[in-house]
């Protein structure tokens, strides 16, 4: 088991391989709420957490937990006081069926990227499959490739750093870097394009069954 | 003893009752509408027979369906479970014209208790009160107001031929009276054809207790105790629990032997159920109606007498002697059960559809489920939304309110809303823990029925939420109609829209 650590925590350094993971969620039961934005850091087995927007009534704004993954859509949280509980999901459609300890929560996943860069004016038509997208807005701190560049489905090409907090960006696919559009030092915004690929004739991740 | 029997039935009651048949020995055969062909209690049965539609009337009340289906796989007996045919005579008359046992009463005793005035008549007749009625009247009539002025206001008047409310008024002053019963009385002129009308006591906030009975073909009944079914939502009951808290020993025998008395006047053969109001500030109890046939909540009897209620039925239908005594019926701890239902408890219990896609029930000591659904079934808009019923047994009903409120918090159901927050939240009441309620308990304490504060534990679901969005878990579970996959992987979902 990965002990894996869910912390307001945000003052680390580092560049371990890390894959960074950032969305926005809305609660819609029991009680229909805003919705939040999370980002996430997994460095060295802990998930560093960030969540975004009001606190719930009488709760803190960061908590501490530690997750136990028992297998698929389950696990045991150890909360501070050291209480554990269990908790299991299920995916309904977008909409996030969560059982915890009990009560069930359902979550809408907002469209993180695509929907921000729309928000921004920034048409998501024009960006070919392949292409790598600023996930939040922050500043560009190394750039891993250079144009010619084959990467691999996942490979690390980029650091960002964005409340205070470094990012990897990862491609999505195989492929071979056409363009950096970025350099190092440079802000960008969220949905931003940060490299182009050009297609690739291998096959792209054969699970990548989207609900869309 | 019968060799084969078919359930003319669904959902967790088939289930359970072919349980019962195979331990007896007696091979169980099914039917199923085409919406059911994968529910459990297809796959639980010895035999099925497809039934030709999906909306209940087109199959399972189909009365001319069920005996056929019946003939053809040459079942000896039918049981009905409960709703649908169950207290339908004309499904136990069909039977006895076609040489098919009904597990059941005869359709005589039947027609006469399904009709609310006979079964009045014949509660009266030894003696056993039901809510004090004038006779028929009308606006202005010396009955009307001799009755109003021995029983008081608030008062009903209630249509003679009435049901479903109609031709029904509350009466709250003496100066409304006259008015109230010439408007119950268009009404129910409009509604029934039958512009009959009568005032009856109005009882504010009674009790629901009902006692079961057992009757054999030979003369011999007993009672099996009472269960207290006040908790209620929408007049149907949703807790039920044995013994009642609000019933004295004295007042249990009374209950009791009235209930033996009016099964007996009414000629009554195999289980049924005695409901009654019960005004527990006056000691005082009325007769409401008589149910032909097998409760959902029959299993918390079971319970606290070790007994199979099926059992019985299948015994007695059989035209075996019921060897059970009156003196024998000694019930032991305290049982509940919690009816699990398919919908949302915060938006007036709206019904919820869709695929279980989680469904892992609690299992422990004292704990019984009877459900009618597995993990990855459908839940289709089709019928009744109770899924299951879970009850808890304990020696004290402290401890079995305990039992229940733990299993209740650890009943994995996701993939459609259930009331099991609310049932939890009714354990948790100290109102509920003292045994302090009536009918109108969920009425009274609508915090009940809104959503709780959760407070760390709402963070810890956001945060859990982004975990999970996070996680790579492909569903094995069976895709639901329209070839939509039931459950996506998140993370390949949020690739693809990080990198377009």
């Amino acid at each position: 088991m990965a002990g894996v650590r869910l912390t307001g925590r945000n003052d680390f350094t580092g560049k371990a391989a890390m894959t960074p993971s950032q969305g926005e969620m809305r609660e819609l039961y029991p009680q229909p709420g805003e919705a939040y934005r999370y980002r996430m850091e997994e460095r060295e087995g802990c998930f560093y957490f960030d969540l975004e927007g009001d606190a719930p009534e009488g709760s803190e704004s960061a908590i501490t937990l530690e997750i136990e993954s028992r297998g698929a859509g389950e696990g045991l949280c150890r909360t501070e006081s050291g209480r554990t509980v269990s908790f299991s999901w299920v995916w309904v459609g977008s909409e996030l069926h969560l059982w915890l300890d009990g009560a069930l929560f359902v979550f809408q996943r907002e469209a993180p990227v695509a929907g921000a860069g729309r928000r921004r004016g920034r048409a998501a038509a024009g960006d070919a499959p392949g292409d790598v997208l600023a996930p939040m807005p922050g500043a560009v701190l190394e750039v891993l490739v250079v144009e010619g560049d084959r990467v691999e489905s996942n490979q690390t090409v980029m650091i960002m750093e964005s409340m205070k907090m470094e990012l990897v960006i990862t491609a999505s696919r195989s492929g071979v870097v056409r363009r950096v559009a970025v350099q190092p030092g440079q802000q960008v915004e969220r949905g931003m394009r940060l490299l182009e690929l050009a297609p690739d004739l291998q096959p792209t991740n054969p699970t990548g069954n989207g609900e869309d | 003893m019968f060799t084969k029997v078919l359930v003319a039935n669904r959902g967790e009651i088939a289930v359970r009752i072919n349980q019962t048949l195979r331990a007896m020995g007696i091979a169980p055969v099914a039917v199923y509408s085409e919406p059911d062909a994968g529910s459990p209690h297809v796959s639980g049965a010895a035999e099925s027979v497809a039934l030709a539609g999906a909306t209940a009337e087109e199959t399972y009340l189909d009365i001319g369906g069920m005996v056929r289906a019946a003939l053809d796989c040459r079942a000896e007996a039918i049981h009905p479970g409960y709703g649908f045919l169950s207290e339908n005579p004309a499904l136990a008359s069909a039977c006895r014209d076609a040489g098919i046992a009904f597990i059941g009463p005869t359709p005589e005793s039947m027609a006469a208790l399904g009709d609310k005035l006979r079964a009045k008549d014949i509660a009266g007749a030894v003696g056993v009160a039901s809510v004090p009625s004038s006779p028929e009247c009308g606006p202005g009539d010396a009955a009307a107001a001799e009755f109003a002025e021995r029983h008081g206001f608030p008062l009903m008047v209630k249509a003679a031929a009435g049901g479903g409310g109609r031709g029904m008024r509350l009466v709250n002053r003496r100066q409304d009276l006259d008015g109230d019963v010439e408007l119950a009385s268009r009404e129910a002129q409009a509604a029934f054809g039958d512009g009959r009308v009568f005032l009856e006591r109005y009882v504010a906030r009674p009790r629901h207790v009902e006692v079961q009975v057992l009757s054999d073909g030979f003369g011999h009944t007993v009672h099996l105790g009472e269960r207290e079914c006040s908790i209620q939502r929408r007049h149907q009951k949703i807790i039920e629990e044995t013994p009642s808290p609000a019933l004295t020993p004295e007042l249990r025998e009374r209950m009791g032997e009235a209930a033996v008395a009016v099964a007996r006047q009414a000629g009554y053969v195999n289980a049924g159920t005695l409901e009654f109001l019960l005004d527990a500030r006056a000691g005082e109890f009325y007769f409401l109606e008589m149910n032909a046939r097998l409760q959902v909540e029959h299993p918390i009897t079971e319970a606290v007498l070790g007994l199979d209620l099926v059992e019985w039925q299948v015994r007695i239908a059989a035209g075996e002697r019921l060897t059970l005594r009156q003196e024998d019926v000694a019930p032991r701890g305290h049982a509940i059960e919690c009816r699990i239902y398919a919908e949302d408890p915060y938006r007036d219990f709206v019904p919820s559809t869709g695929t279980l896609l989680r469904w892992r029930p609690p299992s422990g000591p004292g704990l019984r489920l009877d459900s009618g659904v597995v993990e990855g079934q459908e839940v289709s808009i089709y019928y009744d939304p109770m899924l299951a019923k879970l009850l808890a047994w304990a020696p004290t009903r402290e401890a079995s309110l305990a039992r229940m409120e733990v299993a209740l918090s650890q009943f994995q159901a996701l993939g459609v809303i259930t009331n099991i927050p609310l049932l939890r939240a009714v354990m948790q009441h100290s109102q509920f823990q003292r045994g302090e309620y009536d009918t109108g308990f969920l009425e009274w304490n609508p915090a009940v029925t809104r959503p709780a504060a959760y407070g760390e534990a709402r963070l810890m679901a956001r945060s859990l939420a982004a975990w999970a969005s996070g996680q790579p878990f492909e569903s094995t579970l069976p895709q639901v109609s329209g070839g939509q996959p039931s459950s996506v992987s998140p993370w390949q979902a949020a690739g693809a829209r990080r990198l377009p």
